[in-house]
């Protein structure tokens, strides 16, 4: 948030303080309200060092004098007859002007030192060491932090809601405007997912319906729906966790399953009724039939996502979540459908046969749609009929032909970039520019006019843009953006909602790094568009190394080497340039001839300099710092360091030249450590190009030219890091999936053969997950990577009963060939309709456009890619694949074993 | 002795009821297949239906309306199998 006013400026902060902090402060959940920027009024007590001299007065007796002169103490309590009395003492200052009246000294001719004589007392404000600037305007920002486990949508709403009202009490010229709301972002994608949800149901029924054609048992299995996502709501406040966006995306990916056990139910019952059983009977013997297949088919799908829940680190938070509400969801769905289908159909499916002798007559859309549906699915069915038994009679050429498919998509794995997780689009640019070292926050303003003047011309889509430079005072700074030395200039440019701009922030950020490029103060300059799950830039490498030139080098050379490097951005290091300093060097032999030591000298000069806090003057209950420094017309250069005069124990003036050198030196503005030893971070952003590009380019660097020497040790940190470390768990997840499954489909068929058979789909899932991330330009990311796991266990499923349903046939005395080609027609239908509601679900999850659609996006794209190529190969390759594996062994038929 | 597929259990003893039929032993969760067609019923993943049975002993009055009622069953839907078998019986213990 950020305040901005014309004629109150210099009260701005005190009255910000005073009107919005403190009630801000109380709103429940609020952490911390820091504020940033504008005036602090603070007493200054500016001493003329050639007074105290002739006075021979230290700016520690001004300090003491003032403190000493400034109190309340109470005293104790008097009792006078009845009457109790509290005793006390209050010299507290009551105008600024009897603080020059101060008695510092009493010389030794009987006159008397104030303060007046030898400082320049003035109520004034305090030198600025931070200035904000929002769209053009010198302002005070306000950042409120929300309590740990407090929600941050509840608490901006609450901080918003009282924003008007506590406005109303402040100066008519003060603005206050929202530069960053996170909480924005969070309502937005909610917002987005629960569209993107709302879609999915209305598309899985709309299949469901165009598949059966009948309202009512459409609403039957439509009822799974709300039933399973109670269950998840429920599922959600046991655990106590809340509406986030993990649970809402959680809950389109479990969309499309819930149906299918349904379906499956209330076909078997329909069958029942169709042949005149009454609807009762028809519900219990029709679901007794199938029951035992549907909990199997459900134990593929637990098997898959089970594992989910175990997953630790980062992707343990976003996909232990996601694997839980998954299983919840589709155990309670088939818990449905074993109780509640049967139960509806049992009251509902009565009106059958009505609906037959009205198709007879009616000529309404319905049985237009009836005849068109039913024809397009029949045409359907007997091509793929015919397809079978082609492919039947040329097993090896479909062999060949699907294994070269599998072989030429692995050609494409190259072509696959990685990531760790998506960046996701928040319409928040952060712009870090160095200045040259060694410049006051005031004369960065041309600069920051600057910037704001190429936000103002070619970025149409800024909302607010908000500027700060100089050190932060307390608290970090305001907007998130942690600028640390006087010479970093951050700037923060809030976009407006990604529905109503074209250019994705990320490409409006190329547009501000090419125009930054013409600033010439600008040493180093960086644009980043913090988004997305990852904490902190795609990459990150260590470079740990106690020598700190030797590793500076090697910083420099990586630096330098990653710039090279297509679609690299903002390559930086973490030690940042060196600022200068003026060291003053003491003579210890020195200092102790005079009874001095480093100690009292430091502090000694910390005081003219910096200045003494020595006392507070409280004016309507509020509290100013009193000040004790040196004029600053004394404190200009190092020859004014050389002159100060720090007092000795019996009095005298010492010159700070004459106690040891004062010289110029460069320091590192901060260095940091990784185990005990010093390192320094290398770390820059992307624009669109993969994780896994950058990573090889640095290793083979690293390898070939860069020489390391002894002790230095680079490791990748951040993002990749994180990365690696989820891709080798992903990669065991992946593995015990596919275990898992078999072991169940083990169980189920009583075969090893069979199963073995059925996961032939799986590699063609991997070659549409490839295919799809090549062909939309998605990266492999985490999610992709999750969304191939979760193919698994959907792709097996369809593979399950098309095997399931020739296993039957054969049973029930059918040759090899027309048990596959029977089976293939019959089943054609049940496995178009699961495959198309769990597609159709994700469906509006890939295409969403809305903000925070990036993140599960890519999980999307590989589950539809997956799904679809495999469904399409699963049908002709596994019927083939079963008649090969069981040409030679005489099916044994036994009616009673079955 | 009627067979038929378990799901009609219901309607068949209401079809007693109606023709005040009380007395009749019904055998349950049956296995079996039919003469020449139909399909099996053994209660299995392949063949997943049951049969059940009715012994039941009506005067002859009563016989042939029962015979033309479940005649006109079976009508209704042939798929559902059911049979009937009718033969002469002495009560010897009342």
């Amino acid at each position: 948030m950020a305040a901005t006013a014309d004629e109150s400026y210099p009260n701005l902060r005190q009255i910000l303080e005073d009107q919005l902090v403190t009630p801000l402060n109380r709103i429940p959940g609020v952490g911390a309200v820091n504020i940033q920027g504008g005036p602090v009024r603070e007493i200054q007590v500016s001493v003329d060092p050639q007074r105290l001299a002739a006075y021979g007065v230290t700016i520690n007796q001004i300090g003491q004098a003032l403190s000493n002169e400034n109190v309340v103490i109470p005293a104790g309590e008097l009792e006078v007859g009845e009457q109790q009395y509290n005793v006390r003492i209050d010299t507290e200052f009551t105008t600024v002007g009897e603080i020059g009246q101060i008695i510092v000294k009493n010389t030794s001719e009987g006159g008397v030192v104030r303060i007046g004589d030898v400082a320049v007392v003035r109520d004034a404000i305090d030198e600025e060491n931070r200035i904000e600037v929002v769209n053009s305007e010198r302002a005070v920002t306000l950042a409120v932090q929300k309590q740990n486990n407090a929600n941050t949508v509840q608490v901006a709403e609450a901080v918003l809601a009282r924003i008007p009202a506590l406005s109303k009490s402040l100066p008519p010229d003060v603005e206050i405007a929202t530069v960053v709301d996170t909480s924005d972002f969070i309502i937005n994608s909610i917002d987005n997912l629960s569209e993107v949800l709302i879609y999915a149901v209305i598309f899985v029924v709309l299949v469901v319906f165009i598949f059966l054609r009948r309202w009512r048992a459409t609403f039957i299995i439509a009822l799974t729906i709300p039933v399973s996502l109670i269950a998840a709501f429920i599922y959600l406040s046991i655990t106590g966790n809340t509406l986030n966006l993990i649970l809402l995306s959680s809950l389109s990916i479990a969309l499309g399953m819930v149906v299918d056990d349904a379906i499956v139910v209330l076909e078997n019952i329909a069958t029942y009724v169709d042949r005149g059983t009454n609807p009762r009977e028809a519900a219990l013997y029709g679901t007794n039939e199938v029951g035992v297949a549907v909990i199997a088919t459900t134990l593929t799908v637990v098997a898959v996502f089970l594992p989910l829940t175990f997953l630790t680190g980062l992707t343990g938070i976003w996909f232990g979540q996601l694997g839980s509400i998954v299983v919840v969801t589709i155990v309670v769905s088939t818990l449905a459908a074993l109780t509640l289908i049967p139960m509806m159909s049992s009251q509902l499916l009565k009106v059958q046969r009505s609906f037959h002798d009205k198709s007879k007559s009616g000529k309404s859309l319905r049985h237009k749609l009836n005849r068109r549906v039913e024809g397009a699915l029949s045409s359907l069915g007997n091509g793929y009929k015919k397809l079978l038994g082609w492919s039947l009679n040329h097993k090896l050429i479909v062999t060949a032909i699907a294994f070269a498919m599998f072989v030429g998509s692995l050609l494409l794995v190259p072509r696959v970039g990685t990531e760790f997780m998506p960046q996701s689009d928040n319409g928040r640019l952060m712009v870090t520019i160095e200045l040259p070292t060694g410049r006051s926050p005031e004369s960065a303003l041309a600069t920051i006019n600057k910037v704001e003047q190429i936000f103002f011309e070619k970025v149409p889509e800024l909302r607010v843009i908000s500027s700060g430079i100089g050190s932060s005072t307390g608290g970090g700074s305001a907007l998130g953006s942690a600028s640390t030395g006087p010479n970093t200039l951050d700037v923060t440019a809030s976009l407006v909602p990604v529905s109503e701009r074209e250019r994705s922030v990320f490409e409006i950020a190329e547009v501000v790094r090419a125009e930054l490029a013409d600033i010439p103060e600008a040493i180093q300059y960086s644009v980043s568009t913090q988004g997305g799950a990852g904490a902190g830039p795609p990459v990150a490498i260590n470079i740990v190394g106690n020598n700190m030139e030797q590793t500076s080098e090697i910083a420099a050379q990586l630096i330098e080497k990653l710039q090279q490097i297509e679609g690299v951005r903002n390559a930086d290091e973490s030690r940042g340039d060196p600022q200068p300093a003026l060291e003053i060097e003491l003579d210890r032999d020195r200092l102790a001839a005079l009874g001095l030591n480093s100690g009292v000298v430091g502090q000694s000069i910390r005081n003219m300099i910096a200045g003494l806090t020595a006392t507070e003057f409280r004016e309507e209950g509020e509290e100013f710092d009193i000040v004790v420094q040196y004029q600053d017309v004394f404190r200009q250069n190092i020859d004014d360091i050389r002159r100060m005069a720090v007092a000795t124990p019996n009095g005298e003036l010492v010159e700070v030249g004459s106690l040891g050198e004062v010289e110029e030196i460069y320091t590192p503005p901060k260095i940091e450590r990784i185990g005990r030893e010093r390192s320094i971070q290398v770390t820059a952003d992307l624009f669109e190009t993969p994780l896994n590009v950058v990573i090889e380019e640095v290793n083979d660097f690293i390898a070939n030219e860069l020489d390391v020497p002894p002790g230095v040790e680079i490791a990748f940190a951040g993002d990749i890091e994180e990365q690696q470390d989820a891709f080798e768990d992903l990669f065991l997840l992946l593995g015990l999936s596919i275990i898992l499954v078999y072991i169940v489909m083990a169980a189920q068929f009583e075969s090893l053969k069979d199963p073995f058979i059925i996961m032939f789909s799986l590699p063609f899932a991997f070659t549409g997950v490839l295919l799809a991330l090549v062909v939309t330009n998605t990266k492999l990311s985490v999610i992709a990577f999750i969304g191939g796991i979760i193919l698994v266990g959907i792709v097996v499923k369809n593979a399950i009963v098309l095997v399931d349903f020739i296993q039957l046939l054969r049973g029930r005395g059918l040759s090899l060939f027309d048990a596959i080609v029977e089976s293939g027609a019959s089943r054609l239908r049940p496995v178009l309709m699961t495959t198309l509601t769990t597609l159709l679900a994700m469906f509006p999850l890939a295409v969403s456009q809305g903000e925070g659609s990036e993140t599960w996006k890519p999980m999307a794209v590989a589950v539809i890619g997956g799904l679809t190529f495999s469904t399409l190969i699963t049908l002709v390759l596994v019927p083939v694949l079963y008649a090969f594996f069981h040409r030679k062994r005489k099916h044994k038929v036994s009616l009673l074993t079955g | 002795m009627i067979i038929f597929n378990q799901a009609w259990s219901e309607e068949i003893v209401a079809l007693f009821d109606e023709l005040g039929i009380r007395g009749f032993t019904k055998l349950n969760d049956l296995q079996g297949r039919g003469s020449d067609k139909g399909e099996p019923r053994m209660g299995t993943h392949t063949w997943p239906a049951l049969n059940n049975a009715i012994y039941t002993f009506v005067s002859a009055e009563q016989a042939p309306k029962l015979i033309e009622a479940l005649n006109k069953l079976n009508k209704q839907s042939e798929e559902q199998g059911l049979k009937a078998f009718c033969w002469d019986a002495e009560v010897v213990v009342p």
